[in-house]
């Protein structure tokens, strides 16, 4: 307390001098972390892959305990400091998910799923930003061990992000629960509270839970155990890989499409109301106006879609079924298919595209630009609006029913542009990429809310992730920039670019004060 | 004085909106009156089409300004009213010469082409044969309507009368596009005057360039009126095309770049010399902006195996011609490449980016403007430098000027506003029956009144390819965009709140229901 920390309850971080013989990094400690859970998740794939062959179990085991072995040493090496600097924050969190890259690709490459690092990287990003782009053209050749483990990196890239927006933003003022208290402490708090540890804990098990519900709802619709637990990974977490080159249209069965929307759905809706669902508040969280706006672009979504995909004899349960599954898949940038939505109307495809570009809740397991920002974009918007009318009045904006504070509004506008800038950008570069304008926005879209199929050439089932390296980058930036919500990508870009251009920068400078 | 002069007359109507109504009716009938002399000079057949719908819009204009009175407490509202009241006054009268002398077939089409006129965007539904039987005067009327939309009637109408009662300044503002009128003058009518003034030189200017380079006189007055209004009709099916010659496209390259400037800063020019272009930085953006489209476009086409010399030709011009939101082409069976929709996609790209953007504030130009646009830039890059430093605080500049807060806030709020109405625009165009990448990119043109879009509505081609549904949805969006979204979207909320104020009023009679 006297060295200005905050207090916390039940104290659990050690004073600094204690652990003098250690060193103290954010970013190392995280990566620690994310090396020892990918460890533990590659042993169990190793188990898993007893169930079928074990051809790769050597290499999983292999790779699970030096990824452990590492993860250990770099926890033995690295403490938590005790005050986390916003910098440090971001770049923790870039170092957590860029740990587990490394550690997959190596899998994917020891394991011989694919040959080319390219492939590998573009999988692993894939796989841990949760987006439904594979660069596995035929997935049912991979041995169980490597399908359960890519379903894994989905699954724990689901909850790194989750626990990145919980622990890491409200650093930074800019949102995640609570975000006005922490800005109070912002520069000086734990990156784990035991208050944050505790939240992050019971998310953890309600995820858990929600993938067990997941699994069986699968095993009800007809799937094979390893289907089910595989799928229900990727659904629950927004994924959208799947042990198929042809996704949900795989197993051609009414019910285990209507389990697979059920799925995503569950996936797309905020984990914070589902708390408080099982605490009792039913009644509660429907006045939720976010839930509310989810349940409208689904419902009326499906609706416009059905009409407009009809076949000529009237709606059918199929097309029907097919409009529900994409639009939740898209809503909640799942990204799994069972129709070609590029072959619809352009109405259809449209519709699609916008709602990928909404995305899911926040505080969900989806990405996307998160259907509380467009509430309060909207509600800024109205402000700005009637401010031409009455220039003096003072008017608040709402996120649903919540006041935002104004500083926040400042920020989340910000970031909005920011969003848009990178979703320009990455058009551009999937441009220079070859793909035709409609693939390119759509594509920089879907790539950013972390679904994976877009319309065009990258319209699901068409295979086309790309061929070349250069659009394949970009898809990677695009996934990493919306997965870890724009910020620790761009701010590390940032410190690059900083360092590198203060240089030139001054140069500049002082050569102009002097024309001056 | 003047003002209790006016409103002690004898009045019908208290309504700013008839009277500026009524007053640009008077300025379009005078307009067409003019263009019926075109029309005996050139041979044409449509004098008395020409004749017949400028006195209808004189008599009705008159009736509507005598008979009405301007209220004595103006409020923010009714200026906004007024202006879009105004302006569809002006869209309608101006239809009406196509309806009569038969180009046009309906009612619709002829709204739009007018709108499309009016507010200087230059998307035409004519086909190639309208065009070569479109009698001379008509044809004239099309050029002009683009004339008097530059700059803008309700200025004109200040220019001329200046004792109208109604605050004219805030009339100017409200119609003239960017975020700031400068007073040129201590007088508004005076600043008026010095805009036209510019305006109508400028013009003069051009028409003797373009005669000397080879057009027509016709043609030379004709593409003066669209060149000065940075709108983009052209007398001709190929547009700049026609001519095919390389000094009428660098001259009319000059002169768009000239026209998407700043007229005040033109003023202050001719009073102070040319050292006010280097102080203004939002020129130094907007020269920087197009060089770098120019580059890019060009190297881009090089690319592609063009040969240099085509690659500069039609990279600058098409940069220019949507950088200036002007939309002519100069496409013509010997030049293919300027159709730009057959580039590459990144090439489209940026001139997509480039038609949102628009040119300088206080232009005759649309889009967002330069000055919005690099203000939303560095509003991101404060956001991500505000990410590593929470608590920094960081003053946005332009130049060396401050910007403050508020106004940083309004100028991102319009970007945003801009970009969903864009969004929103696309969606009800698709769904009106239109091709994906035309309707979004038809849009962005029609709400930055650029002309033409990519896809099926290329600079060839006519905007028949959308609906005429979506057609009338796009005349919307055209006003929306040319009156800086706020007038129209206001008066739509006002008038949207007096209804839903009545109706409530109509189902809660209790006291006091209806009066907050």
């Amino acid at each position: 307390m006297s060295r200005g920390v905050a207090p916390v309850e039940g104290n659990s971080f050690v004073p600094i001098e204690a652990r003098a013989a250690r060193r103290c990094s954010a970013p190392g400690h995280v990566a620690a972390l994310a090396l020892l859970a990918a460890g533990g998740a590659l042993v169990l794939s190793a188990l898993v892959d007893l169930t079928g062959g074990a051809d790769d179990l050597v290499a999983l085991m292999v790779c699970g305990l030096v990824s452990i072995a590492l993860g250990g040493l770099a926890r033995w090496q690295w403490d938590m400091p005790a005050r986390v600097l916003a910098g440090s924050a971001l770049n923790s969190s870039l170092a957590g998910i860029a740990a587990l890259i490394s550690v997959s690709t190596v899998v994917y490459l020891v394991t011989g799923a694919f040959d080319d690092p390219g492939d590998a990287i573009f999988e692993s990003t894939a796989g841990f930003t949760t987006t439904a782009l594979t660069a596995a053209t035929n997935p049912e050749s991979l041995g169980r061990g490597v399908l359960f483990w890519r379903a894994l990196t989905q699954w724990i890239g689901a909850y790194s992000a989750l626990a990145i927006i919980i622990a890491v933003l409200p650093f930074l003022g800019v949102g995640g629960p609570k975000a006005t208290e922490a800005r109070a402490s912002v520069g000086a708090s734990h990156l784990f509270s035991p208050h944050m540890r505790r939240l992050l804990n019971e998310l953890l098990g309600l995820y858990m839970a929600l993938t067990v519900v997941g699994v069986v709802l699968f095993l009800v619709g007809g799937m094979a155990p390893f289907d089910a637990i595989t799928y229900s990974l990727t659904t629950i977490s927004t994924g959208g890989f799947g042990n198929h080159g042809d996704s949900f249209a795989h197993f051609d069965s009414d019910l285990v499409e209507w389990a697979g929307a059920g799925g995503m759905f569950l996936g797309g809706l905020s984990l914070a109301l589902v708390l408080r669902l099982l605490r009792g508040a039913g009644k509660s969280i429907l006045r939720s106006t976010e839930l509310r706006m989810y349940l409208v672009v689904v419902v009326l979504g499906s609706a416009l879609i059905s009409i407009w995909t009809a076949p000529s004899g009237g709606m059918t349960h199929e097309s029907v079924r097919h409009s529900v599954f994409s639009v939740v898949s898209v809503t909640s940038t799942t990204g799994h298919w069972v129709a070609d939505w590029g072959a619809w109307s352009d109405a259809s495809q449209a519709l699609i595209l916008a709602f990928m570009g909404v995305g899911a809740m926040a505080g969900s397991m989806g990405g996307g630009f998160r259907i509380a920002r467009a509430l309060t974009l909207l509600s800024y918007l109205w402000r700005e609006l009637l401010r031409q009318l009455q220039p003096r009045t003072v008017r608040v904006v709402r996120a649903g029913r919540t006041i935002v504070d104004d500083d926040l509004v400042d920020r989340m506008i910000g970031y909005q542009v920011l969003y848009l800038v990178v979703c320009a950008v990455g058009a551009f570069g999937l441009a220079l990429a070859g793909g035709d304008v409609l693939t390119s926005i759509s594509g920089s879209v879907s790539a950013i809310a972390t679904v994976g199929p877009a319309l065009g050439e990258l319209s699901p089932g068409r295979g086309a992730v790309g061929t070349s390296g250069f659009g394949r980058a970009v898809l990677i930036l695009l996934m990493l920039c919306g997965r870890l919500e724009i910020y620790p990508a761009l701010n590390f870009v940032g410190q690059v670019l900083d360092q590198s251009t203060n240089l030139i920068g001054r140069a500049f400078r002082s050569r102009r004060k002097v024309v001056g | 004085m003047a003002t209790t002069l006016i409103a002690a007359r004898r009045a019908v109507l208290t309504s700013a909106s008839v009277v500026m109504a009524g007053l640009t009716l008077v300025f379009v009938g005078f307009g067409m009156a003019v263009c019926a002399v075109v029309d005996v000079i050139g041979g044409g057949d449509a004098v008395g089409a020409l004749l017949a719908s400028g006195a209808i819009c004189i008599l009705v204009g008159l009736g509507l300004w005598r008979l009405s009175a301007v209220p004595t407490d103006i409020q923010p509202r009714h200026v906004f009213a007024a202006v879009t009241v105004a302006w569809l006054a002006a869209a309608i009268g101006g239809a009406l010469p196509f309806v009569w002398s038969g180009l046009v077939e309906n009612l619709d089409d002829a709204f739009f082409e007018s709108m499309s006129g009016f507010t200087c965007t230059g998307s035409t539904i004519l086909s190639t044969e309208q065009f070569e039987t479109g009698s001379p005067g008509v044809m004239f009327w099309r050029q002009m309507s683009q004339w008097f939309g530059g700059m803008g009637m309700i200025v004109l109408a200040v220019a001329v009368l200046p004792f109208l009662g109604v605050g004219g300044l805030d009339l100017i503002k409200a119609e003239a596009p960017g975020p700031e009128s400068d007073r040129l003058a201590p007088r508004v009518s005076e600043t008026a005057k010095h805009l036209w003034f510019i305006y109508a030189g400028f013009t003069a200017i051009s028409t003797v360039v373009l005669f000397v380079l080879g057009m027509s006189l016709y043609d030379a007055v004709g593409h003066s009126f669209t060149l000065v209004s940075t709108g983009g009709f052209s007398t001709h099916a190929e547009s700049i095309g026609f001519f095919d010659s390389v000094p009428i496209e660098v001259a009319i390259m000059v002169g768009m770049t000239l026209g998407a400037m700043s007229f005040s800063l033109h003023w202050r020019m001719l009073r102070r010399g040319p050292g006010v272009y280097l102080k203004s930085w939002e020129l130094r953006a907007y020269l920087w902006m197009l060089v770098l489209g120019v580059v890019a476009t060009t190297a881009i086409l090089v690319g592609e195996g063009v040969g240099w010399g085509d690659a500069i030709r039609n990279g600058s011009f098409d940069t220019i011609t949507l950088g200036t939101s002007t939309g002519f082409g100069n496409a013509s069976p010997d030049n293919v490449l300027g159709d730009f929709v057959v580039w590459p996609a990144a090439g489209q790209i940026i001139l997509l980016l480039l038609m949102a953007s628009g040119g300088m504030t206080g232009s005759t130009s649309g889009g967002v403007k330069v000055l919005r646009m690099s203000v939303l830039v560095k509003a991101a890059r404060r956001e991500l430098r505000r990410v590593r430093s929470p608590r920094s605080v960081s003053v946005l500049k332009e130049g060396r000027r401050a910007i403050p807060d508020t106004i940083v806030g309004a100028i991102v709020g319009f970007g945003l506003l801009y970009f969903a109405i864009g969004v929103v625009g696309a969606i009800v165009v698709v769904i009106l029956g239109g091709d994906l990448v035309s309707s979004m990119t038809g849009s962005v043109s029609a709400l930055g009144n650029m002309g033409p879009a990519l896809g099926e509505a290329g600079p060839t081609a006519s905007w028949t390819v959308f609906t005429r549904p979506a057609r009338f949805v796009l005349a919307g969006l055209m006003l929306v965009g040319r009156l800086e979204l706020f007038a129209v979207a206001l008066t739509a909320v006002v008038a949207f709140r007096r209804v839903q104020k009545g109706a409530r009023r109509f189902t809660h009679r209790e006291a006091g229901a209806g009066t907050n």
